[in-house]
């Protein structure tokens, strides 16, 4: 479904040119779950945006399922982007001025969708991740997690085939960390491709591959996941 | 002090930290108070200005009789002003004056000038001193004619006779000799601030300055203005009370004549009183419409001044928790917006001076001229300060509240979580109120293009293109009739000898030039209902060619020709209108109809009824103004009917002007050198009379429209722009959600769209509300027409949709993981 090769990705600073992301290869394949792990700063979030189209300005190649994205104008990669990926942010990025509700609705809305079938899965999010109390509230008036909670309901809403995920349970209590996992590994086994990054074992753990990243570079990457 | 002081430094350093937001605020408010300065500097000049060089004006009052007819403003006739000036004890003096057309020469071409008939005590009275020489005596008030001696103006003096010495010089006024006594001081205008005659006579000349009437032994005649000085310790109503018991005397005295005649004294106003409420109308339009771009103005630098205090919330936070409290923040902000009105209003007044000097290029030239001081006095200056501090404040502290609200962003988020919530409701309110008010200009000026445009194809009934005017007047030359006869046969032979010129004529009258006359007829079978008048036909007195040279289609009959002599059958051609109203039609030639006597006025009149016969009929024409229903009209041959006041008429190749009218000139002083030619011009512009207040208005409003729709635009602009800004993360994330393009373009475009939809309608119904004010001016288009009013609403809307567009497709242009990043 992905193929980088050599992905590179740098900023013009004053010193010069700053590497985040060099010679990349990487492959993922449909039904895959992988995890990407690494330093604060090793270039995880950038490599996500990469893959979820949101990043354009990189060297290299990019395919996905077969077409060269680094090749595709910007409305071809907007217009695939939808049709494919689920995005979770790492700082959640929930719309300020849209409740709970609006929020999951606002990729519903970019997909032409009947009111009643977009109206009947929100109901079904926000039922599956208990946040029904919370649908009339506004962003700033939830907690961190409940707000993480949110951004990945809002991610998974439309059923993407690709998932990806920064960080997605960084601010929940481990409990609820675990029931995302499960909700991953269900959809992952619906079909859903997902790439996740995280600092903790355990949810790496849920994943079948683990690509590691310092610096830049992808260090080691470890064939099928330890645990199931 | 010293805060404030701090305050004025800081909010100037805040402007000029962001040039692009002050240089467009200030420029609008440049523009909008500079019209409002304009505007005011006009009423100042019409109102409230004081005579210049006049002591103490605050004593001089006018003196008018009343009529059993309601007149309250009827002049004064030369024996009552006697009676009055001789017993009414109350004042230090009581002058007499009357403006009046003289024709001046001092060796070299006549020319027109404006003259005044004055009393003896005029200049007393109005208190001034002569620039060279003296002023009227009042012997010379008594003798007959004047006793031959004429004050000139200053203007005069340096114009005319290059500043020398002029005292005791001779000159020859409508003929006759006037020795030049005295010269005015410069700048003295006349009881009205805007009249300003160029020589003085006494009274008694009255006779020399006006031939053909005389109006000193006519009790019976009104025709001077009067102005007193109240004696110290007089008041207006002692004045009345004094004047009502002198005219109750005439009236008993002189029953038959003074009947019903009363007397009013009121203090002085720059405009005659029965023209003062027309005038006073008239200002009060104009401002109402430069207040309304001023308001436009003012709404927009307080939209863009809220989007800044909407920004600045983070540093009125930090300066709230160093201590500041929130009337100190609102200063500081309101000392900002200040600095901002008047920095805009100081150019305004630039502006102003600028735009008043472009006016005084719209005002009617030659004796009609009018003297405007424009310049911008303390009145203006107080009036534009107060204007620029008031709005400033005004419209300065709606953002000085809400950027210092404590808790503003708490209050976005839970209580107004939708578009951004009071600021940016308050803003789109006054983009609305933009388009809306710029709708109305713009409407207005679209009336008056398509009544322009209109005009233009009016069929008037003649072709003024290539004939070219000059206009003499004999009866201040002391002419007779057979002299002047003379006269004007050898200037139309000598204009017709000249080369490339096709035809000469003469006529009493040219159309559409805001002069016409017209004469009461009777037709056998159309006798009027008892008790009312016989209906009252225009016309024109016209010399053989006339139909010829203006090409007027001649239906029916014959045109004039030499043998409608003096003494010959008295004959007529009349307009196809007049035909079919009284005569069934074209049979009209060979019938008759009679001119019927009218009471003579200064000379003019006809003074027996006179039977015609009707020779031709011709063409329906325009004869007074462009936008009049067809209407009865007779042209009358010159030869049966002299008048002292000519203008001819030569058609040449139209590109000649210059050339032509140069050797009409010529000719003219050629046949007597003494004679004045006034109206020297193509047939155009004499017709083009009747669409200057159009072209004005049109040039007026649409300019103010226009500059109305460049601000609306502006604030359409600046809110969506505003908005886009202020929502970068969130299309960064709703790109991420998967956003296209066009999601992105319509999210934006919908508000603009909105606000200009709403801002189009409030527009439609407030132009539907005033343009029927300017009915009046309009020719051939309805004061609702609705092609005006859809073109402008589909400009408004193509304006304020571009003005959407070019930020909302900024929108789609930005990039997520720049807008993600940035928190
Ligand atoms: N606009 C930018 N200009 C310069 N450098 C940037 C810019 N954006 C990101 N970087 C750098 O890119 C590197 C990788 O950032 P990235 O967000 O991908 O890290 P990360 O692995 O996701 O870290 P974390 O675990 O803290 O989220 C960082 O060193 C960061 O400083
Ligand atoms: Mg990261």
């Amino acid at each position: 479904m992905i193929q980088l090769r050599n992905v590179e990705k740098f900023y013009e600073t004053g010193a010069g040119r700053t590497y985040v992301l060099r010679r990349v290869n990487l492959d993922v394949r449909e039904g895959e779950f992988v995890s990407v792990m690494g330093p604060s700063g090793s270039g995880k979030t950038t490599l996500l945006s990469i893959l979820g189209m949101l990043d354009s300005a990189f060297g290299g190649e990019y395919f996905f399922t077969d077409k060269a994205v680094h090749k595709l104008s910007h409305k071809e990669r907007a217009a695939l982007h939808k049709r494919y990926i689920g995005f979770v942010f790492q700082s959640y990025h929930l719309i300020d001025s849209l409740t709970v509700r609006e929020n999951l609705e606002v990729p519903l809305s970019y997909r032409d969708m009947k009111r009643a079938e977009s109206e009947a899965l929100v109901a079904d999010a926000l039922d599956r991740f208990q946040i029904v109390g919370k649908k009339d509230l506004f962003p700033n008036q939830l907690s961190g997690g409940q707000q993480q909670l949110v951004a990945v309901a809002r991610a998974v809403i439309h059923n993407p085939k690709l998932l990806l995920a920064d960080e997605p349970t960084g601010n929940l209590h481990s409990g609820q960390g675990r029931e995302i996992m499960e909700l991953f590994k269900q959809l992952n086994d619906a079909g859903t491709t997902i790439i996740q990054v995280t600092h903790s074992e355990t949810n790496a753990s849920y994943g079948n591959r683990i690509v590691q990243l310092s610096d830049g570079w992808v260090v080691n990457e470890e064939g099928e996941g330890a645990a199931g | 002090m010293r805060t404030l002081w701090q305050d004025i430094r800081f909010g100037a350093r805040t402007l000029l930290k962001s040039p692009g937001f002050t240089l467009v605020a200030v420029a609008s408010l440049a523009v909008g108070i500079g019209a409002n300065t304009t505007i005011f500097s006009l009423v100042n000049a019409a109102l409230l200005r004081p005579l210049p060089l006049v002591r103490d004006e605050s004593r001089l009052v006018d003196v008018n009789r009343t009529r059993p007819n309601g007149d309250r403003f009827a002049q004064v006739s030369y024996p009552d002003y006697l009676y009055f000036r001789d017993h009414a004890d109350v004042f230090d003096g009581l002058a007499a004056y009357d403006f009046t057309p003289l024709s001046l020469s001092a060796g070299g071409e006549a020319e027109r000038v404006r003259g005044m008939l004055a009393s003896a005590n005029y200049f007393d009275v109005m208190g001034v001193k002569p620039a060279r020489g003296r002023f009227l005596l009042p012997d010379e008030d008594r003798a007959p004619g004047g006793a031959g001696v004429a004050v000139i103006s200053h203007q005069l003096w340096q114009r005319r006779f290059g500043g020398g010495e002029v005292v005791g010089r001779q000159v020859s006024i409508n003929g006759h000799p006037f020795t030049v006594v005295g010269v005015a001081p410069e700048g003295f205008k006349s009881p009205f601030i805007y009249l300003a005659p160029d020589v003085y006579l006494p009274l008694t000349a009255q006779a020399q300055a006006m031939p053909g009437s005389d109006l000193l032994g006519d009790r019976g005649a009104g025709w001077l203005g009067l102005r007193g000085r109240l004696k110290d310790g007089a008041s207006v109503e002692q004045a009345q009370a004094t004047l009502s018991v002198l005219a109750g005397q005439l009236q008993t005295e002189f029953a038959d004549v003074e009947r019903g005649q009363g007397a009013s004294v009121r203090p002085i106003g720059h405009v005659p009183g029965e023209v003062r409420s027309a005038v006073v109308g008239f200002m009060l339009t104009l401002s109402v419409v430069v207040g309304l771009v001023l308001l436009v103005a003012c709404a927009n630098v307080a939209g863009m001044q809220l989007a800044r205090a909407f920004a600045r919330r983070r540093e009125v936070a930090i300066r709230t928790a160093l201590g500041a409290t929130r009337g100190r923040v609102v200063r500081q902000l309101l000392t900002e917006s200040l600095l901002l009105f008047l920095v805009g209003g100081g150019l305004g007044i630039l502006l102003a001076v600028w735009m008043n000097d472009l006016l005084m290029a719209f005002r009617p030239a030659g004796t009609l001229a009018v003297e405007f001081n424009l310049d911008v006095d303390w009145r203006v200056l107080s009036f534009t300060l107060a204007v620029s501090f008031l709005t400033g404040l005004v419209f300065g502290l709606a953002p000085a509240l809400t950027a210092s609200n404590p808790d503003v962003s708490a209050t976005l988020k839970d209580a107004a979580p939708r578009g951004g919530g009071r600021a940016s409701r308050l803003r789109g309110a006054f983009v609305v109120g933009q388009i809306a008010i710029s709708m109305v200009l713009l409407v207005a000026a679209a009336l008056c293009v398509q009544s322009l445009r209109s005009a233009a194809r009016i069929n008037t009934g003649f072709e003024a293109e290539g004939v070219y005017l000059a206009t003499v007047d004999l009866s201040l030359q002391g002419y007779d009739e057979t002299r002047g006869r003379e006269f004007f046969r050898r200037l139309k032979e000598r204009a017709a000898a000249l080369p490339g010129i096709e035809s000469a004529t003469l006529a009493r009258s040219v159309p559409l030039s805001g002069l016409a006359f017209g004469e009461r007829v009777r037709v056998e079978g159309h006798e009027p209902p008892a008790g009312e008048p016989p209906p009252f036909v225009l016309s024109n007195t016209v010399d053989e060619d006339y139909l010829r040279t203006l090409k007027v289609p001649l239906l029916a009959g014959r045109d004039f020709r030499a043998t409608d002599a003096e003494g010959a059958p008295r004959v007529a051609v009349i307009n196809e209108t007049m035909a079919a109203r009284y005569f069934g039609g074209r049979e009209a030639v060979g019938k008759h109809f009679t001119l019927l006597a009218a009471p003579t006025l200064r000379g003019v009149g006809r003074r027996e009824d006179v039977g015609v016969e009707v020779v031709g009929v011709v063409a329906d024409g325009r004869y007074y103004t462009l936008g009049e229903a067809p209407q009865p009209f007779m042209y009358l041959p010159l030869a049966q009917n002299y008048g002292g006041m000519l203008t001819l008429h030569v058609r040449a190749p139209k590109d000649a002007a210059a050339p032509v009218l140069a050797a009409v000139r010529r000719e003219a002083s050629a046949v007597d050198p003494e004679v004045p030619l006034t109206g020297v011009m193509p047939m155009t512009e004499a017709v083009g009379f009747s669409l200057i207040p159009l072209r004005l208005a049109a040039t007026v409003v649409g300019a103010l429209g226009l500059f109305g729709l460049l601000l609306a635009a502006l604030g359409v602009y600046g809110v969506v722009a505003y908005t886009v800004g202020s929502r970068t993360r969130e299309i960064g994330i709703r790109v991420a959600l998967g956003a296209q393009a066009g999601d992105i373009l319509r999210l934006f475009m919908r508000h603009g769209v909105v606000l200009a939809a709403v801002g189009v309608c409030l527009g439609t119904a407030g132009a539907l509300a005033l343009t029927r004010f300017l009915a009046s001016l309009l020719y051939g288009v309805s004061a609702t027409d609705p092609v005006a009013f859809a073109v402008v609403a589909l400009v408004l809307a193509a304006v304020a949709l571009v003005a959407c567009l070019v930020p909302a497709r900024r929108a789609t242009k930005v990039d997520p993981m720049v807008a993600l990043r940035y928190e």
